[in-house]
């Protein structure tokens, strides 16, 4: 613990500020070490912000106060002042390091994300201002730059230790859309899944980069190569089923089917003949669990069985809503689908589900009454008992 | 583990915890917790008005001293009109709300702050604002955040801003937060990020005051939110993750915005939160058997009062504070 004669305001270096207290009488005071310390330092660089120093010092100063309270905005924004004013590349590459410190303390805090996207703009530029000031950088330092390689990379560490971690998976999305490297985001979103199916982070990047690819070729939805025929489309569909065989009870996988079929308007161009195929497709894969649920039993295959009918419920609705142009008006997909499928009949499949699901999924009993009572009055155009 | 037989909530428990976390102010969890201070007042507080009166039919908020309350949230407050999360902190659109919430709560926001002074705290939130999509920061330079949307409108709304177009863009901040929907009909804290449900709250109670709710397909919405109720009852944040007492609140309040609150099971949900009670020493936690803090506390109180459990007082979803004061605000 520090004595009082070690104390930063006391020492020489800081001989020449007088520390800005925070307001007087409006606080107890806290009798810890932790609070003097702080509350010290604190001092000092309210008087460094005042007199507008962007010092060394005051770097070394933020280091200091952020180590004791990482949570604190203003010290970082602060700090971000400094480095600036610094201009040296060597203090923004040391971010890295720094940054990577605080993270030990606390991977779950917004400030240490907020800089590390403030960082990588000077280190790590993509757009012309961005690199105009990158190359203003004062060149003191041999260390090398920081790649757009080492930056997933340590995002991936990042997985490693919390493959859910939120702020991680958004601020990769950052980079990816910066940087626009979609193709290693395909290999990883699918080695992650491949790792541990429910991981609803990894799930929702693919869906990002999917939406947000810009290296498609013109009309290349088509092909996965080596003259196979099936699309973009269909390949991701059955990626999906294949994730579901190994946990048909998996939310996530289920719900990236749901939202990739009907996204409106969809990112893939999809003929009707393609969905009819991949509708089939996943009826017969909904049926083949049903039965093997009924054959296993156990809690697995029963939670199984209730997102696979839930699915397959949701899907016919969907399609009832669009094929009676109750949503989605005017796209040509679900006319070219509409004289196979009879949106009435759909709805009366949904609702025979949703009737089983009351059973089965019985903490959710009410919900799927009133998807029942819904589908009833937009579709059927009844009202019920 | 499960008891047999009812768990009952202990008021007085929670009410001494609340206090006791307040008042002392050199204990750990009070300091440690600087950096959110005037949240923690927010939440201590509302939690005991929510747990409305004890055996003795004296009301549990009583027992910290209105005029304490008021002056500790009063030395937040900034220069800017913003307030800072502990005294000499610069202001932050988190705590500015916090703030504002507290003073409403206890009908002190005229007496605290003048016209002239409200005006200056509806100008700092209105600055956050970006131009270009309409987004909101947590402060002059800090992150943009869905949460953020919500605390503006919601702080505006409270300030007595009307209508909210006079001081924000509302169609712009609208169109940012349907930005950030998902393809599971959910909601990120910025466009692409994945669904939580913590975001989901703001979001939807964004939209909710900013007059926008309609822009929302409620039923897959609300399908998304009663999918976090897990078997044991208890709800997660997002798909496959563990349940927590805070995913309560924000699940629970979202579907009441929605008109779906009864798409969860009510007595599962009750009796997992009464599980995440420490019966000794008073706090819930967010989960059964974990360490209690003032958070957990404050959004389980919350949801019970909700999901209508006996004995408290009833809490606007919008706005997370007790109805009757949205009420006497014609709110």
């Amino acid at each position: 613990m520090a004595s009082e004669a070690e104390l930063l305001s006391e020492q020489p270096e800081w001989a020449d500020l007088a520390p800005i207290p925070q307001r007087e009488g409006v606080e107890p005071v806290v009798q810890i070490m932790y609070d003097k310390d702080y509350s010290d330092a604190m001092g000092l660089l309210r008087a460094l912000m005042l007199k507008g120093e962007l010092s060394e010092r005051a770097l070394h100063l933020t280091s200091v106060v952020i180590f004791m309270n990482s949570a604190h905005v203003t010290v970082w924004e602060f700090r971000r002042c400094v480095l600036s004013s610094l201009n040296s590349k060597m203090r923004w590459l040391a971010e890295l390091e720094f940054m990577h410190e605080v993270n030990e303390m606390n991977t779950k805090n917004y400030q240490l994300w907020n800089h590390r996207r403030a960082v990588l703009q000077v280190i790590l530029p993509t757009t012309p201002v961005e690199r105009e000031r990158n190359s203003s950088l004062r060149a003191d330092t041999m260390v090398s730059d920081h790649t757009l390689e080492k930056e997933l990379a340590h995002l991936s560490a990042v997985f490693e230790a919390d493959s859910k971690h939120y702020h991680a998976w958004a601020h990769r999305q950052w980079v990816v859309g910066r940087h626009k490297c979609w193709a290693t985001e395909m290999e990883l979103t699918k080695a992650m899944i491949a790792r541990d199916v429910y991981n609803n982070s990894a799930w929702n990047h693919r869906f990002f980069v999917l939406e947000n690819r810009t290296d498609r070729r013109e009309g290349g939805d088509k092909g996965g190569g080596g003259g196979r025929e099936e699309s973009e489309f269909t390949l991701e569909v059955l990626h999906a089923v294949q994730c579901l065989e190994r946990a048909p009870e998996n939310e996530s996988a289920w719900t990236f089917l749901t939202g990739f079929l009907f996204k409106s308007p969809h990112f893939l161009s999809v003929s009707a003949k393609e969905y009819s195929l991949v509708v089939e497709l996943l009826t017969k894969f909904c049926k083949v669990q049903a039965m093997a649920g009924g054959r296993k039993g156990g809690s697995s295959s029963a939670a199984g069985g209730v997102k696979c009918v839930s699915f397959e419920a949701n899907i016919l609705y969907l399609l009832a809503l669009r094929l009676s142009g109750l949503e989605d008006e005017g796209l040509p997909l679900w006319g070219d689908l509409a004289p196979d499928l009879d949106p009435r009949a759909q709805a009366q499949a949904a609702i025979a589900k949703w009737e089983a699901l009351k059973g089965m999924d019985a903490v959710r009993r009410a919900a799927y009454g009133m998807k029942i009572r819904i589908a009833e009055e937009r579709i059927l155009g009844s009202k019920s008992l | 583990m499960e008891s047999v037989g009812s768990l009952v909530l202990r008021k007085e428990k929670h009410a001494e915890y609340v206090v006791e976390f307040q008042k002392d102010k050199a204990g750990y969890e009070y300091v440690a917790s600087e950096y959110l201070r005037l949240s923690g007042i927010y939440w201590g507080t509302t939690a005991l008005w929510l747990l409305a009166e004890d055996e003795e039919g004296k009301e549990f908020k009583e027992r910290l001293p209105r005029e304490e309350v008021v002056k500790d949230v009063m030395a937040c407050w900034n220069g800017d009109g913003g307030f800072g999360s502990a005294p000499g902190h610069d202001s932050h659109l988190l705590y500015t709300l916090s703030a504002v919430q507290v003073l409403v709560t206890y009908g002190a926001l005229e007496e605290e702050l003048s016209g002239e002074d409200r005006e200056r705290t509806a100008a700092f939130v209105a600055g956050l604002q970006s131009a270009e999509d309409g987004s909101f920061r947590g402060d002059k330079w800090g992150e943009v955040d869905t949460r953020f949307s919500y605390c503006a409108a919601s702080c505006l709304t409270l300030l007595g801003v009307k209508p909210l177009e006079s001081k924000i863009d509302v169609p712009k901040a609208v169109e940012f937060v349907l930005a950030c929907r998902n393809f599971d009909e959910g909601f990120g804290a910025r466009p692409g990020d994945e669904t939580h449900a913590g975001q989901v709250f703001c979001c939807v109670g964004a939209l909710t005051l900013l007059g926008a709710l309609d822009r929302v397909d409620k039923d897959r919405l609300a399908w998304w939110l009663c999918e976090r109720q897990t078997k044991g009852g208890g709800l997660n944040g997002r798909p496959q993750k563990l349940h927590d007492v805070c995913y309560t609140w924000w699940v629970l309040s979202s579907l009441q915005m929605l008109g779906r609150l009864h798409w969860v099971d009510r007595s599962k949900l009750i009796h997992f939160i009464l599980s995440c009670q420490d019966e000794i020493d008073g706090g819930i936690s967010d989960r059964p058997d974990d360490e209690v803090d003032i958070f957990h506390t404050f959004f389980g109180i919350a949801g019970l009062s909700l999901l209508g459990y006996p004995g408290l007082e009833p809490v606007d979803a919008r706005y997370a504070m007790p109805a009757r004061t949205m009420k006497e605000l014609g709110l």
